[in-house]
């Protein structure tokens, strides 16, 4: 696919600013531009009666748009295949971009006004008068399965998206059965409300003399956006459309996905020959944004008599919401059930998971995408088992984890373990807490009158893409790109295929190369969300882009080298194969000189237009993922007369592999710890009852963690283990949103059982005070 | 804005009294407004009114001076204001506290004592702390005991229109306590108890318990008859109640917080050297 | 009742003009928040809006010196008034927001950065009234504010670095 700048037509210094990314896309404002504001439906399900259109009567308003007035176009592809356990494929309902006769969430997009100011649009889309009839909805997963729930689709049986499986049911049935002792629980992951600071946006335009479509939005990948938009949804050529992302405050996972109103404004600029923005507000971000999580699970684990692990059962229902989002049903099954059993022995593993319909906004990759999840039924069945069989906890995983005599090891996913400190990683993190203290430490607490816990949760991570690619296609390996180009002055631009979001990428790249080719990395500038400078990006997700990204650039710079060579064997008259690189330099036996200026030489032997000899632009597979590993360890204190759960202590131990950045990477590990104790504790999405109406939506009653609220935590390294791929790292992003909810939910549990018992494995997420405190009024309640 | 592009809002911002009674009195549909941390994200959010009047400008109503009838505070007087005045945290030290954590910085910086009776009267910890003082409020036409400021019905408190409260004033307790459960920083307390003793006897505030704040006679008793333990004495005092259920908590659970909060006001009292 | 937007505020009001970095701005002509004025006509992007209901300080700037929510002030609050928001204070030299700021710059404690100006707010706002706040105090300073991406660790470190370069700089106190 060709990729063609527009030298000759004049670019608009708004989208010229776009595309230098320095500022958040709510700060672009294209002069003259249009404005979108949304109606959206009151009800979580309804038939849509009538709408109202005469609003676009009103001075300033250019239109108002329904299902009705939209061009022809395909809908939002869920891009996901999965196979039921029968066989038969998943259901696929439409992801329309405005509501065809039916709304199935709060919050669903109905109509789309445009007019001259964004106050004028917000006004006007509050006039439009949509005529409803409400019908019964269900948010619940559990609920929405039960042969008298109301039905999100016509034709989709008891709501199931789908009904996939993995591993030897009639093994681990066998197991199960005779096994000494089996643990049976069920566990709530609860839902999750993403919010990133930035709200999305988007600013549709398209060229007056050229017809060059452009969107201006956040995205964790610009070229996937491009071709879901143009070529799945619009029918257009993707090399119509550029997409431009510009800085992006925060994601986790939520902007990877394309939605109704990126294409909307698009058509509209289309139609309108304006460019036609809109700036989402926090209230449509809590109605109609991706959401996180939201499974229950059935875990069965059975030991024998000395506590190892002979098998694990996990029953999920995972809650899809209303739409399929682009990646929905693959969180819950092959992209989090690989690690379901963590770095431990298990016999045998089977799992179900039934994907399920709710009149809810859709769910889809949150932080772990899935991992989390299984995390979280893993380590939480192991604390259960611990306390039923009265081993130490620590104790018990040391037990059955993967110890270094027994690698490599396949564990019963399937996942290959070539390296791993997972034993290491305990020890140390037991050792950091200072475990054996703990006694003291909780009756000193106790004369506080406070109910102490620790808690521990280990994970293991598996990133690269690999799952995703593998799903897509029998064998697919995921792909990068990086392009290098010289400029002037020593000066080099990298453009990639990844998406920051505030991992910190560019610096990470920038190091990478200058090492690689002896630069100075101050010189160089990395540049993402651009598919007018990259022909091929894959983006960001999975805590992949280091690992994708430094394959791609590692690569871009060996063919760097490799044209540097060529370059000098025809500019010396040597042959190529005596030219050697090394240390940034070029010789050919006593002649030598520095890459760098080597590069400008070569900038001064050509003209115009002309690449530099040296700039290259690849695209390569990513061959080998990462399996990132570590402890959390933390406590607890609880006043029971509050149920009020306070985090005191929290220290981590993590297996990276070689790290470009510790700064950048301890960043990750904090901001996912501290997303996993806000589920853990305080984010409580609640959905009404019968309505579907969303109970907390804003952050009035929807409660992210706040400074007082978060401990101070000690993040280490174990360090001895390298990842296979040249530059030795492991993706560690996520890593902390797996580990942090069992590790606290686990130290809750060991503050409770004292006054509860075996009823504190009861506690589920969010233990919010009052969760606690009635969990603690069942002690004198009949069991 | 309200309407269509173009109508402006007209914004007064008046510097005495006189002129914003004059002004709300002269345009029509014009309101007042406070430190706005209610009112203004509300207002952009569905519409603006066509006329308002500030107050912000009023010297005369961020005043705090104690006398007779004990202390005297603006009804214009920012939150941070009350929670760093020397003469609260001498007087009632238990309010100067309750001051200084309602909300955040931010917020307190703006927010006024009065705007907060305004607007949010029917949560939080400054409705308790006026039931539990026996506080009386001053508007431009009468006086309004605290009591009869948070009524059953709840909704909005019923000002005439143009009448504005001027000041609050404190009876002077002999020993006060505040005691809250936040379970989020930065928002209103889930349940609220505020206690104190004076010449006049007991009087306790209880907010976030019921759907209104309401001055607690029960709990005025209980606390009169000395044993702070937990018992069916103490089950009994909020046995009238309503206690309010929602998504934060359940009213079993605020109910026992209320109890809890209620004990620790009565031990604070009777303290040796109180609150 | 209506009047031209300019002639109803020159009636009403000060007129006097509101300075926003030092700049000098005419007043608001419409009913908008100080936010909606500060974002639009008085073009300062670092201002931002990351909620509707006053819940999640994103919006916070310095008048006359107080940290304020933007979104909850009225434009036409500010005349005759000093307005600071992060460009401002880059460019001033009060010894608070120059250590603060300093520590940002070496610490480097945000991520994707949407909140940093409000933090930075926050921060020199709080040193503005206590001169060596404890970590605690740090945090507390910090209700209000919402971070999805740090967990608030680095932040509340860089205000720690800040407030110990101002400790040893200025012996008679900061400010």
């Amino acid at each position: 696919m060709k990729v063609h700048c527009d030298a000759e037509a004049a670019t608009p210094v708004w989208l010229k600013a776009a595309r230098e990314a320095r500022t958040f896309t709510e700060d672009i404002h294209p002069e003259g531009c249009l404005h979108a504001a949304f109606v959206r439906s009151p009800h979580a399900h309804a038939e849509i009666v009538s709408i109202d259109c005469s609003t676009r009567n009103l001075p300033g308003v250019v239109t108002v748009w329904s299902a009705a007035d939209l061009p022809t176009h395909r809908p939002i592809p869920c891009i996901v295949p999965l196979r039921n356990g029968d066989g038969s494929d998943r259901a696929d309902p439409p992801r329309t971009l405005l509501a065809i006769n039916r709304v199935r969430h709060q919050g669903e997009a109905v109509a789309m006004v445009v007019a001259r100011t964004a106050a004028l649009a917000r006004l006007a889309a509050r006039e439009v008068v949509v005529a409803y009839r409400a019908l019964p909805a269900v948010s619940d997963a559990g609920q929405a399965v039960m042969a008298q729930a109301p039905a999100v689709w016509d034709g989709i049986a008891g709501n199931l998206c789908f009904d996939w499986e993995t591993g030897d049911e009639a093994e681990v049935e066998a197991a199960l059965a005779a096994a000494a002792t089996v643990v049976d629980i069920r566990l709530v992951n609860n839902r999750v409300v993403v919010a990133p600071l930035e709200t999305r946006s988007a600013i549709g335009w398209v060229h007056p003399s050229n017809g060059r479509r452009v969107l201006v939005t956040a995205t964790q990948g610009v070229h996937w956006t491009r071709d879901v938009i143009a070529g799945d949804v619009l029918g257009w050529d993707p090399a119509t459309l550029e997409v431009v992302t510009p800085r992006v405050g925060g994601s986790f996972g939520s902007k990877i996905f394309v939605y109704p109103e990126q294409v909307l404004v698009l058509l509209a600029a289309e139609r309108f020959s304006t460019a036609v923005r809109w700036v989402g507000s926090r209230k449509e971000a809590f109605l109609s944004d991706t959401q996180g999580r939201d499974q229950r699970t059935r875990v069965r684990l059975a030991l024998d008599a000395d506590g190892h692990f002979l098998a694990l059962r996990a029953d999920t229902d995972a809650n899809l919401g209303a739409f399929l989002s682009n990646y929905a049903p693959f969180n819950p099954t092959t992209c989090g059930v690989p690690v379901l059993a963590g770095a431990y022995r298990i016999g045998c593993l089977y799992a179900r998971v039934r994907g399920v319909f709710t009149h809810t906004p859709p769910v889809d990759s949150y932080r772990g995408a899935g991992r989390p999840e299984a995390n979280y039924v893993l380590e939480r069945v192991i604390d259960a088992a611990a306390l039923k069989l009265c081993i130490d906890k620590a104790e018990l995983r040391r037990r059955n984890l993967v110890r270094a005599q027994d690698l490599p090891y396949t564990t019963a996913t399937g996942v290959h373990l070539g390296t791993g400190l997972f034993s290491d990683n305990l020890e140390r993190a037991l050792h950091a807490i200072d475990y054996t203290g703990f006694t003291e430490r909780r009756r000193l607490s106790e004369a506080r009158h406070r109910l102490r816990g620790i808690g521990l949760a280990n994970f293991l991570e598996a990133n690269g893409g690999m799952a995703l690619a593998r799903i897509m296609e029998p064998g697919g390996l995921p792909l990068e790109s990086a392009r290098i180009e010289f400029g002037r002055g020593g000066r080099l631009r990298v453009d990639i295929g990844t998406q920051s979001s505030g991992q910190g990428h560019r610096a990470s790249y920038a190091q990478v190369l200058a090492a690689h080719l002896s630069w100075d990395a101050h010189a160089i500038s990395v540049h993402q969300g651009r598919t007018d400078r990259l022909a091929h990006g894959t983006g960001t997700g999975g805590s992949k882009s280091l690992l994708s990204g430094s394959t791609a650039l590692l690569e871009a710079a060996d063919a760097v080298v490799a044209k540097a060579r060529a370059w000098v064997a025809r500019a010396w008259g040597v042959p190529l194969d005596g030219v050697v690189w090394q240390g940034g330099e070029l010789s050919a036996g006593p002649r030598r000189a520095s890459l760098q200026s080597l590069s400008d030489q070569a900038a001064e032997s050509v003209t115009g237009d002309v690449p530099h000899p040296f700039s290259v632009e690849i695209c390569t597979p990513v061959r080998a993922g990462t399996y990132g590993n570590g402890c959390h360890a933390c406590e607890v204190e609880v006043d029971p007369r509050t149920g009020v759960t306070s985090v005191i202590r929290y220290v981590c131990v993590n297996d990276f592999g070689e790290m470009i950045s510790q700064h950048n990477v301890e960043a990750q590990v904090r901001g996912g710890v501290a997303q996993g104790i806000g589920q853990a504790l305080f984010e409580d999405c609640r959905f009404e009852p019968g309505s579907g109406l969303l109970q907390t939506a804003d952050f009035g009653s929807y409660h992210l963690p706040q400074a007082t609220q978060l401990p101070p935590m000690e993040v280490l390294f174990n360090r001895g283990s390298r990842g296979s791929n040249r530059l030795g790292i492991k993706g560690c992003g996520e890593s902390g949103a797996s580990a942090a909810p069992p590790a606290v939910i686990n130290a809750l549990q060991d503050a409770l059982v004292g006054v509860i018992g075996e009823r504190a494995i009861g506690i589920q997420m969010p233990a919010t005070p009052p969760t606690v405190w009635s969990l603690l009024q069942s002690q004198s309640a009949p069991s | 804005m309200t309407g269509l592009e173009g109508s402006p809002v007209l914004l007064y911002r008046p510097l005495t009294l006189a002129d914003a009674q004059a002004r709300l009195r002269d345009v029509s549909d014009a309101v007042p407004l406070a430190g706005g941390q209610h009112l203004v994200p509300r207002w952009r959010d569905t519409a603006m009114p066509p006329a308002i009047v500030s107050l912000g400008s009023i010297a005369a109503l961020r005043r705090i001076t104690v006398d007779d009838n004990g202390l005297s505070i603006g009804s214009g007087t920012s939150l941070q204001d009350v929670a760093t005045s020397a003469l609260v945290q001498h007087r009632l030290p238990a309010l100067a506290g309750l001051a200084a954590r309602m909300g955040d910085r931010l917020m307190r910086n703006r927010a006024t004592i009065g705007g907060a009776l305004c607007t949010t009267h029917e949560a939080g910890c400054l409705p308790a702390a006026l039931l539990g003082t026996g506080a009386l409020l001053h508007t431009t036409a009468r006086e309004i005991p605290a009591s009869d400021w948070f009524c059953a019905t709840g909704g909005a408190p019923s000002l005439a229109p143009g009448e504005l409260i001027t000041r609050i004033t404190l009876p002077q307790p002999v020993a006060a306590s505040h005691q809250c459960l936040r379970l989020t920083p930065g928002r209103f307390a889930l349940v609220t108890v505020f206690a104190s003793k004076g010449t006049r006897g007991l009087n306790v505030g209880v907010s976030g318990l019921q759907a209104w704040p309401f001055r607690a006679l029960a709990a005025e008793s209980w606390l009169a008859q000395g044993d702070l333990g937990a018992g069916p004495a103490l089950d009994r005092v909020f046995a009238d109640c309503s206690p309010r259920s929602d998504v934060q908590a359940s009213g079993q659970y605020r109910l026992a917080q209320a109890q809890a909060l209620l004990q620790a006001a009565g031990l604070a009292l009777s303290a040796p050297t109180g609150a | 009742m209506k009047a031209t937007a300019l002639s109803s505020c020159h009636a009403i009001s000060s007129g006097a003009p509101c300075r926003v970095n030092a700049v000098v701005h005419p007043p608001s002509s419409g009913a908008e928040t100080l936010l909606e004025w500060l974002r639009g006509s008085a073009g300062c992007t670092d201002v931002r809006q990351a909620c509707d209901t006053g819940h999640c300080g994103a919006c916070a700037v310095l008048v006359d010196g107080r940290a304020v929510k933007s979104c909850s002030v009225l434009a036409g609050e500010v005349e005759g008034r000093e307005v600071l928001t992060l460009a401002g204070l880059e460019s001033a030299s009060r010894p608070a927001a120059r250590a603060v700021l300093d520590a940002v710059a070496t610490m480097r404690p945000f991520q994707c950065g949407y909140c940093q100006p409000a933090f930075v707010i926050a921060a020199i706002d709080l040193l503005g009234s206590e001169a060596a706040p404890s970590e605690c105090a740090v945090r507390e300073a910090f209700t209000g504010l919402l971070c999805r991406c740090t967990g608030y660790q680095s932040i509340v470190g860089a205000v720690l670095l800040a407030t110990r370069t101002l400790q040893a700089s200025t012996p008679g106190g900061i400010e």
